[in-house]
């Protein structure tokens, strides 16, 4: 189990970004979790009493959605944007929201799109100091359309397709194999 | 004068070799759109006013390095309301745009078959347009300005997002690809319907003619793909051309085929009246005018009446506008000067 980055409990909030071409694991406690604004604590209280619904759910922090209050929203830290504000003219502020927002943004992405939530077309154009992200992302967007495929054949119950996808997956996810 | 900028009356995505009326009697034009956004800036409804300044300059400065020689810049918010409006009556700027705040500006080539929008809802709207049905020719030069814009431009992009937007309506591949139908026949039947139920099974949106939340007017349509993410541009392509655009096609063929096996009395009719209409009258509304156009072009397309050209139809349709027809008067109008103007230009030019 990781431990928290900040205090070493166990780590329950997990999140993996990319900063300049390199990926960045952080793993984190709730309350460590919730200090930097990446999810919010549901009081007790605010549950109904033996709602096994509601201790799973308290259990998971990171898929309830927090309650919006104005004074204790979340902001996005580099734009200002709020979900609040988001909400009303649907405009997002930076390009920092998609990942600040993930949580949020995630259910109104795949209702606009379809039920797609994972970029399969064209790349950045590679500039040489950069050739190596463009790996790091073909490889993402070859998993993206592999576990897609994967979903579709497992919905059509094409069980040989399916498996065939699902052993290119772990090939192309633990390549060292 | 802002239409020096162009080379000719009518951009080149708007004319036509005369069809034999097949299915570019119906497909007016195609257009490709790319929504991107240039990575250390904030989308636009966070960029402060000095920031939206930086954009246009910073735009201009790198978009004079692709040079290409054809591409004219202009900003917007110094331009005046009537060339705005210019603009936007050749498609060449967005509603958005021409009546947006702020610094922005538009790169448009000479020959109006591409254009960028600068600071519209996101910071780069590339858009290439061609006429008849040429998605794949308008894919393949956007995505090869797309390509050259990115020599100079490190553009928003996230490994599982894609292309980030302002909307996440646009997000992924910031695609938008339509085509501009003409569906006169569909309408008078009344199967409007079945070309809506059929573009929402497969997830594409149907507008009128000016794009989003606007009315069809003058029976033309815009077919385009409604969402933008987990499929590849070609696919997206492909499904627009493959998918629903046959059958809607072959819906309005049939619709004229069956007008003329069955009512041909009625076709007739409508064109009769909208030739005496455009021919007679002294006062005309924009409105009003569009609805008989479309009369015309399918009278021509259908081969009922002579004498009238798609390419005179093509340029009515357009220098009936408002801005276009103060050109044409070279001065300014008021609505009711419009109306008269506008009865003029059409008797002038349909002296058959």
């Amino acid at each position: 189990m990781e431990q928290c980055q900040k205090c070493g409990q166990p780590a329950t909030v997990h999140l993996s970004e990319m900063v300049s071409g390199e990926f960045h694991e952080i793993h984190l406690c709730v309350q460590h979790a919730a200090e930097a604004g990446l999810v919010t604590i549901i009081e007790e209280s605010a549950q109904m009493p033996g709602d096994p619904d509601a201790e799973i759910a308290a259990d998971l922090p990171e898929l309830t959605e927090p309650e919006l209050t104005p004074e204790d929203e979340p902001a996005c830290p580099q734009c200002g944007l709020t979900m609040s504000e988001f909400k009303h003219h649907g405009m997002l502020g930076c390009r920092h929201d998609y990942e600040h927002f993930i949580e949020w943004l995630l259910p109104v992405i795949e209702t606009a799109q379809s039920g797609q939530s994972h970029h399969t077309g064209k790349l950045p154009r590679a500039r040489s100091p950069l050739e190596l992200e463009t790996v790091v992302l073909e490889r993402q967007q070859k998993i993206a359309t592999l576990r897609q495929q994967l979903q579709v054949a497992l919905a059509q119950e094409a069980y040989e397709t399916a498996a065939r996808l699902r052993d290119d997956l772990r090939q192309i996810e633990s390549p060292g194999q | 004068m802002i239409l020096d900028a162009f080379d000719s009356p009518v951009g080149a995505w708007l004319t036509v070799t005369e069809p034999a009326g097949g299915s570019d009697t119906i497909v007016v034009s195609s257009r490709v759109r790319l929504a991107r956004n240039i990575a250390n800036f904030p989308f636009m409804s966070k960029a402060s006013a000095a920031q939206k300044q930086e954009l246009c300059s910073l735009f201009e400065q790198r978009v004079a390095k692709l040079g290409m020689a054809n591409l004219n810049f202009m900003m917007l918010d110094t331009a005046s309301a009537h060339d705005r409006q210019l603009l936007l009556e050749r498609h060449l700027i967005s509603k958005n745009l021409a009546a947006g705040e702020g610094a922005r500006g538009v790169a448009v080539s000479r020959d109006e078959t591409l254009s960028i929008m600068v600071n519209e809802e996101d910071h780069i709207r590339l858009q290439v347009l061609r006429s008849g049905l040429k998605l794949q020719e308008c894919w393949a030069q956007a995505d090869q300005i797309d390509n050259d814009l990115q020599q100079h431009l490190e553009f928003a992009f996230n490994h599982r997002f894609g292309y980030l937007t302002a909307c996440p309506t646009n997000v992924g591949t910031g695609l938008r690809v339509s085509v501009m139908l003409h569906l006169p026949a569909l309408k008078l039947n009344g199967d409007m319907d079945k070309v809506f139920a059929a573009a929402k099974d497969m997830h594409l949106a149907i507008r009128g003619l000016y794009g989003e939340g606007t009315e069809a007017v003058g029976d033309f349509y815009q077919l385009s793909n409604q969402t933008t993410l987990g499929r590849s541009e070609e696919e997206i392509i492909h499904e627009l051309e493959s998918a629903v655009l046959p059958q809607v096609l072959y819906m309005e063929q049939d619709a004229r085929q069956r007008l003329l096996t069955q009512r041909p009395y009625l076709l007739d009719d409508r064109i009769g009246r909208a030739l005496g209409v455009l021919k007679y009258a002294r006062v005309l509304s924009t409105e009003e005018t569009l609805f008989h156009l479309s009369y015309l072009r399918l009278g021509t397309a259908m081969g009922r009446i002579s004498g009238v050209s798609m390419a005179l139809l093509n340029r009515l349709f357009l220098w009936t506008q408002s801005a276009h027809l103060q050109v044409e008067a070279a001065r300014d109008l008021d609505p009711e000067a419009r109306k008269v103007h506008r009865a003029d230009v059409l008797r002038k030019y349909l002296n058959l």
